[in-house]
């Protein structure tokens, strides 16, 4: 360049900053992924779930991975602006990056990133599908339950007795769910008005209720306790309220409530109260 | 020809079609109506966009700052404006308001400030003028375009005025929720109302800016000679004409369901016969919806790539690859938008093709993002305040790229599906980089724009306290969405798992607010500069493409003589050219002779 313009002066001048802020923003981020690491307060609620630990190793993965590979961009970044930055005496190469020197460059690089990050997450993936979340359980000591919600409530029905659900003996319950510890807990489910999603944190797992047809989905708890469940799509005004609370008994104490609650349901059962009655045939495959 | 290294073709003069000449150069309309209201000159039409915009964006910004609040200080009022808005409730946001700005917040940015920026103003800003043409292929049509816009804004803003309030469907609007069972009010008929005149006016917007660039480019560019300013916007016209009808017949048959009783997306309950399917408005949607993304982000992609090269002094490194790695993406775009659907139910075969789809982005992502970084690499980098702006693109589009892995597979969106992991993501990508990448296009075009220059020292402010808190304020959406947080929450009080998460969330609120501020920056120096800058001159930055060949701001019919296109858009320290570091796509080299046959008029 023979002459420099007073913009170009300022712009020189504030060059060495640009790259003490770059410089700046590495550890910020690589605080950032730590603040989300299994120990911080950031942890999701504990995994209690037979699958959850599938859903925090991909997490991890595909975190760490792409870490690695946004500090590997900070690092060109910081390099090119301090050894690149326009001065006196320096000069850009005229290099268009066509010769197959970089072409080879850029592309392994970028196959690379498919091969390492895209494809064992198709892979991790493909198998979750196949051995878990699209698995359905056959286990003939499968508890099946049917879910509807609504604004902004959760409706939650046992078959009963009789393995059929919508009859007599049909335990109902309203935002409480409660499960067997050790056992595949199987849902279906349909939504009486809009679209709302059964969230479990602790399981990490949700699945999408529509009005119209079933959806799936299962889980099995480790642990006994008490949990949430939570609404995770937009459902009206009242979304943020649409909680429901999830128990997990042994089996044992399960079992016990389980047939208390079919002669109570047997007991109060009104014929005559429409409105009670729903549900729908079972659906497995 | 001195040196091994040669730009020029050897064929000088233009031998193709002639359509250059059918250009003819009007005079300058005299009445004021024609001249700024309904003018046809696309550069009156950019600053129409333009101001709409950033009007828009205003809006948009200002309800951000009360959805933020209302999740650092729930139930308290938002200061000053608060008291305003919801006296009956003294300032604080009622949890109905607070669906309905979030869905207007989504609407309003996406359709009404980002569209109507990058593609509404940089669009018939940059197409003509960097392709060497003396207006678009249509200018009537173009001006349709921006009064069917402004009647769309319109629309929208009077929804907020009906019984009931504007639309609270998310911006997604997905049925049930947004027919008569979720939504009975008038608001969302509006909002359908406006979203399909919006799209009418980009499919309008679209048609022209795709005509514009195949019939206009001045003899002598052929495609790989454009911009990759040109190449991002009318790849974003592409999407724009092939997708927008999409959605425009999905927003079709909601009104139909909403005031003709029609069941297309109606099911549950409140059906006693048959039935729609809430499903298919989902596929609609989002058959448009994933392209959206990159109809917002390609042009600024291209604005990127050029910017870069600009104040590396450097060609862009890899230009062609970059161009068709951003053609690759446009098209997967077209095949990958199941992802947004994995929770729905769908067959597992469906989203594993879905899910592979996607994964096979981050090949040409990876290679335009490896060629930003080539572009600089060896270069001689001036960092003027629409670089910075750009290299913040690249910067935060690299965390928004790679937390869209997370989400991309099933194995872990099961989990991170609508929690604020989501949120995170998508603000980084879609809103974060288009709106620094808008920043940059602006910051770059405002001399030839305007015919003044922005100030730099206030333009390097605003650049510092924008990116920092946005990777502040989105980075902690990602942490506080994998704590478990779910979406479009009015509070956490229901649920104890999210009692810790309130100092974050709290946090979030205070980056955000200080992202807000540091906007006044920017509204500051817009202003100012406008009044009073500094003048420029016909080319400030230095560099080749054919807009800074014309004075600042460009006469009504742009080019007085069509350029004679004789190199790519990036020619930068040339060794054969002396005294300077650039050469004007239409400047001979020195070594070289004259073009021969200069084009007419």
């Amino acid at each position: 360049m023979s002459q420099e313009s007073p913009l170009h002066r300022l712009v020189r001048r504030g060059t060495s900053r640009t790259a003490r802020g770059l410089a700046f923003a590495l550890p910020l981020l690589m605080a950032a992924a730590a603040a989300a690491g299994p120990s911080s307060p950031y942890a999701p609620p504990a995994d209690v779930s037979t699958n959850g630990h599938r859903v925090t190793w991909l997490f991890w993965y595909t975190t760490w991975l792409g870490v690695i590979a946004f500090t590997l961009v900070c690092a060109s970044l910081v390099f090119i602006v301090v050894r690149y930055r326009a001065r006196a005496g320096h000069r850009a190469v005229y290099d268009k990056g066509t010769d197959r020197r970089s072409l080879i460059v850029t592309g392994s690089l970028a196959l690379l990133v498919f091969l390492s990050i895209d494809l064992v997450l198709v892979h991790r993936s493909r198998a979750d599908i196949e051995e878990y979340l699209f698995k359905w359980p056959t286990d003939p000591k499968t508890v099946r339950i049917e879910v509807m919600p609504q604004q902004w409530a959760w409706n939650f029905r046992y078959a009963g007795a009789d393995g059929v659900f919508n009859t007599a003996d049909d335990v109902v319950t309203l935002n409480e769910l409660r499960i067997p510890k050790g056992r595949p807990v199987f849902l279906n489910l349909k939504a009486k008005d809009v679209i709302h999603s059964f969230y479990v944190p602790n399981f990490r797992i949700k699945q999408d209720a529509n009005p119209g047809h079933v959806t799936r989905m299962w889980f099995q708890a480790t642990e006994t306790g008490s949990m949430e469940i939570a609404c995770s799509q937009l459902c009206g005004w009242a979304h943020y309220k649409m909680k429901a609370d999830l128990t997990v008994l042994e089996d044992g104490d399960f079992e016990r409530w389980y047939a208390e609650a079919q002669g109570d349901a047997q007991r109060r059962f009104d014929p005559a109260d429409t409105e009670a009655q729903w549900g729908w045939e079972w659906v497995a495959k | 020809m001195g040196g091994e290294v040669t730009t020029q073709r050897p064929r000088l003069a233009y031998v193709g079609p002639d359509f250059h000449a059918e250009q003819h150069v009007h005079p300058d309309p005299d009445s004021f109506l024609r001249r700024w209201v309904f003018s046809l000159d696309h550069k009156v039409i950019a600053k129409q966009f333009l101001w709409m915009g950033l009007a828009f964006l205003a809006i948009g910004g200002t309800m951000a700052m009360m959805i933020r609040w209302q999740l650092g200080h729930p139930g308290t009022a938002f200061p000053v404006l608060g008291e305003l808005v919801w006296p009956q409730s003294g300032g604080v946001m009622p949890p109905q308001a607070y669906s309905s700005f979030f869905t207007m917040h989504g609407t309003i940015m996406i359709f009404f400030a980002i569209t109507p920026i990058l593609i509404g103003a940089f669009g018939n800003f940059c197409i003509p003028l960097l392709i060497g043409a003396r207006d678009m292929a249509f200018p009537t049509l173009n001006m349709l375009s921006f009064w069917t816009m402004f009647l769309s804004s319109a629309i929208l803003v009077g929804s907020f005025f009906v019984p009931g309030g504007s639309a609270s469907g998310g911006w997604v609007s997905y049925p049930t929720l947004s027919t008569l069972i979720g939504q009975p009010a008038p608001g969302q008929t509006l909002w359908i109302v406006a979203i399909f005149l919006a799209g009418s006016s980009s499919i309008m917007g679209a048609v022209n800016y795709i005509t514009t660039v195949i019939r206009l480019r001045a003899p002598g560019m052929g495609y790989f000679d454009m911009p990759l300013t040109v190449w991002g916007l009318w790849l974003t016209a592409i999407l724009n004409a092939l997708f927008v009808p999409v959605i425009a017949a999905g927003m079709l048959l909601l009104f139909l369901d909403r005031t003709f009783g029609s069941h297309f997306f109606v099911a549950g309950m409140s059906v006693t016969k048959g039935g729609g399917d809430p499903i298919l408005y989902q596929h609609l949607f989002w058959i448009f919806g994933h392209p959206e993304v990159y109809i917002l982000i390609l042009p600024a992609w291209g604005v990127v790539s050029d910017v870069l090269s600009f104040f590396s002094r450097k060609p862009a490194f890899g230009y062609k690859a970059t161009a068709l790695s951003m053609t690759a993406i446009t098209v997967l775009s077209a095949v990958v938008y199941g992802h947004h659907m994995f929770v729905v139910g769908m067959s597992p075969l469906l989203s594993e093709s879905f899910m592979t789809l996607t994964m096979l982005i981050s090949m040409p992502s990876a290679v335009f993002f490896l060629n930003w970084l080539g572009t600089m690499w060896r270069g001689s980098i001036r960092f003027a305040t629409p670089m910075l702006f750009s290299m913040g693109v690249v910067f935060v589009f690299g965390l928004g790229g790679l937390t869209g892995l997370h989400l991309g597979s099933i194995g872990t969106d099961v989990y991170l599906h609508d929690s604020y992991f989501v949120v995170g993501h998508f603000h980084l990508t879609m809103a974060a980089s288009v709106l620094l990448g808008a920043f940059s296009a602006i910051y770059f075009w405002f001399p030839k724009l305007f015919g003044k220059m922005m100030n730099e020292t206030l333009g390097k402010l605003h650049f510092w306290l924008t990116i920092v808190p946005i990777v502040l304020v989105f980075g902690g959406q990602l942490v506080i969405g994998y704590a478990g947080m779910q979406r479009r929450l009015y509070n956490l009080d229901s649920y104890t798992f999210l009692q810790h998460l309130q100092p974050l969330n709290l946090f979030i609120t205070r980056a955000a607010l200080f992202l807000g501020a540091s906007q006044f920056l920017f509204v500051a120096n817009f202003l100012s500069s406008l009044i009073s800058g500094q003048k420029a001159s016909e080319n400030p930055w230095e560099v080749g493409t054919l807009e800074w060949t014309v004075p600042s701001p460009p006469p009504h019919h742009n080019f007085d003589e069509i350029p004679l296109v004789l190199h790519g858009p990036h020619e930068f320290s040339h060794p054969g050219v002396k005294g300077k570091d650039w050469l004007a796509q239409n400047e001979p080299l020195d070594s070289e002779p004259a073009a021969l046959g200069a084009a007419g008029s």
